[in-house]
């Protein structure tokens, strides 16, 4: 499967009364790096399980270029998610698996490869997220930052075509950030996935994304490049560019 | 205002009814797809050895303790009735009768599920609270073949077995209390063989493995489908228990009257 364009059309999706997202239409560019960024609350995360099919829409559609995932069966769903990586915002560890095979197990269950390449994948990819000697680690004793790298290496490891990481920094300390950033444009670079982004560190967004969707208020605010975003001269936009105080700082 | 509590009472009654029908009909659907997976290749062999064990190895010291003493209470309260009609003969088949009919396999199957049915619902249940059910799925790891189908089989596989070790150690439990009551070993034990029928150890058997089935299966859909944190793990859980034992028991009393 061929990195894949991801067109949202018209999403719209509500818990009880609340309505999250109201209609949310925006295209990720195939091979290239697309942030989202929001609010806290507004309904990102929401968004990434739809983009996965872990959830079903009230209403509208997601298409992988002319593919409507919510309209697949089951074993096209499978095909699909065979190429698909995602982090969850929590990480989402098996907490009865040591850290190496939590990395390993995509690996393992889709016996994509051989048990001693699947080793050494895996302790390669925990060596460039700063975790070399983790391997056998049970994830229980991890801090939250060494969780989320573990489960950042899980994401990667089977080299999916789509790739979706909610907040894969936040919780880590501006080192390791800038780790991660360098390894989402190196494995960007390297397999040509389509990468997806979701992220409130506006600093990484302005430098590696190649488009950034603002969600506000159940809808895409503005989509565009890292330079529109810098010249955009609208409040809404210029509160999350530059932070609450910007009307004063001008 | 008598019609307007009225038309509240049916709306209860409503609500009730169409919780339980969706509850049931989800649960259904789980179990039957649980019992597809089994069948379909590729298996994980080692995950079913894991969940044996854990339901099978695990529960040995508790069910044969459970066993044990039960047999014993049992020969303790028939022994002194059987007496008054001479009938001490009787007291090891009765005893026998007992434990492989009735008594091993519903103590057992309760026993089973405060160890087993509850952890199943608590581990299943953390797994969803913490996305960790959801990462198998976009991982195209399918959940309920990954995780509940070798919790299913390995109950309708191990409580047979647990329950005829519990029967065994029954009729034991039953023979010491017998010898220290002043019965000699031959009034026990001579009439056990041609009064106890094959099909006796048949119908425990059976009830077993259906009494696995609803603990395993009882257990899994209640974490799987649990929600709202660690307060919802522990709702899962208790509630499971609950549902099980009720279950058990209702089954038990339907299968007697109707099957055997
Ligand atoms: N499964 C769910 N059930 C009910 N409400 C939910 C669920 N998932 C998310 N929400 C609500 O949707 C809103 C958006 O959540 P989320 O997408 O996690 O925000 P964020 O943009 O910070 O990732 C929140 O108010 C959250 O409480
Ligand atoms: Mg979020």
């Amino acid at each position: 499967m061929p990195a894949p364009t991801i067109v949202v059309k018209d999403l719209k999706k509500s818990f009880g009364e609340q309505m999250v997202l109201k209609g949310v239409n925006l295209t990720l560019d195939s091979g290239k790096i697309n942030f989202i960024i929001g609010r806290s609350g507004g309904g990102k995360s929401v968004l990434l399980k739809h983009l996965t099919a872990l959830m079903t829409p009230d209403s509208g559609d997601i298409f992988y270029d002319l593919f409507s995932i919510f309209r697949a069966n089951k074993k096209e769903l499978f095909e699909l998610r065979i190429h698909m990586g995602l982090l969850f915002q929590e990480g989402a560890l098996f907490d009865s698996l040591s850290v190496g095979e939590n990395v390993s197990f995509p690996a393992w269950y889709h016996r994509t490869m051989k048990a001693k390449d699947i080793k050494e994948k895996a302790s390669e990819l925990l060596k460039d997220l700063g975790l070399e000697g983790s391997f056998t680690r049970s994830v229980g004793e991890l801090s939250q930052g060494e969780k989320k790298r573990v489960a950042i290496a899980r994401a990667l490891i089977l080299e999916p075509q789509v790739l979706f990481f909610d907040e894969p920094t936040t919780g880590l300390d501006p080192l390791l950030s800038g780790v991660v950033d360098e390894l989402i444009t190196e494995v960007g670079k390297r397999t040509g996935a389509t990468i997806v982004v979701v992220s409130h560190d506006i600093a990484a967004t302005l430098t590696i994304a190649h488009k950034i969707n603002l969600i506000h208020d159940g809808r895409v605010f503005l989509s565009g490049s890292p330079e529109d975003f810098k010249i955009s001269k609208d409040e809404v936009v210029k509160e999350f560019i530059f932070g609450e105080d910007s009307n004063k700082a001008i | 205002m008598s019609l307007s509590f009225i038309t509240s009472a049916i709306q209860f009654i409503g609500r009730v009814a169409l919780d339980v029908v969706s509850h049931l009909g989800r649960y259904s659907i789980l179990s039957f797809r649980a019992l597809i997976f089994c069948v379909v290749p590729p298996w994980r062999v080692r995950s079913y050895f894991r969940q044996m064990e854990l339901v099978g190895v695990d529960s040995l010291m508790v069910v044969i303790l459970t066993g044990l003493f039960t047999g014993g209470v049992f020969t303790l309260q028939i022994i002194y009735g059987f007496r008054m009609f001479s009938a001490e003969s009787m007291v090891g088949p009765t005893v026998a009768m007992a434990m492989t009919r009735e008594l091993g396999p519903v103590l057992t199957a309760l026993m089973v599920t405060g160890r087993v049915g509850s952890a199943m619902a608590a581990e299943l249940g953390a797994m969803k609270v913490t996305e960790q059910i959801d990462a198998l799925t976009v991982m195209a790891a399918d959940p309920v073949k990954f995780l509940i189908s070798p919790r299913i089989i390995a109950g309708i596989v191990m409580l047979p077995i647990l329950t005829t070790i519990s029967d065994a150690v029954g009729v034991v439990g039953g023979y010491f209390v017998a010898m220290a009551k002043g019965l000699d070993p031959g009034q026990f034990a001579g009439r056990i063989q041609d009064m106890l029928v094959m099909d006796d150890i048949f119908v425990g058997l059976i009830k077993s493995g259906v009494f696995g089935f609803i603990l395993t299966s009882v257990g899994c859909y209640a974490g799987f489908f649990c929600k709202g944190g660690a307060e919802g793990v522990g709702k899962a859980t208790t509630g499971a228990v609950v549902v099980s034992y009720v279950a058990i028991l209702v089954g038990d009393f339907v299968m007697t009257a109707y099957m055997f």
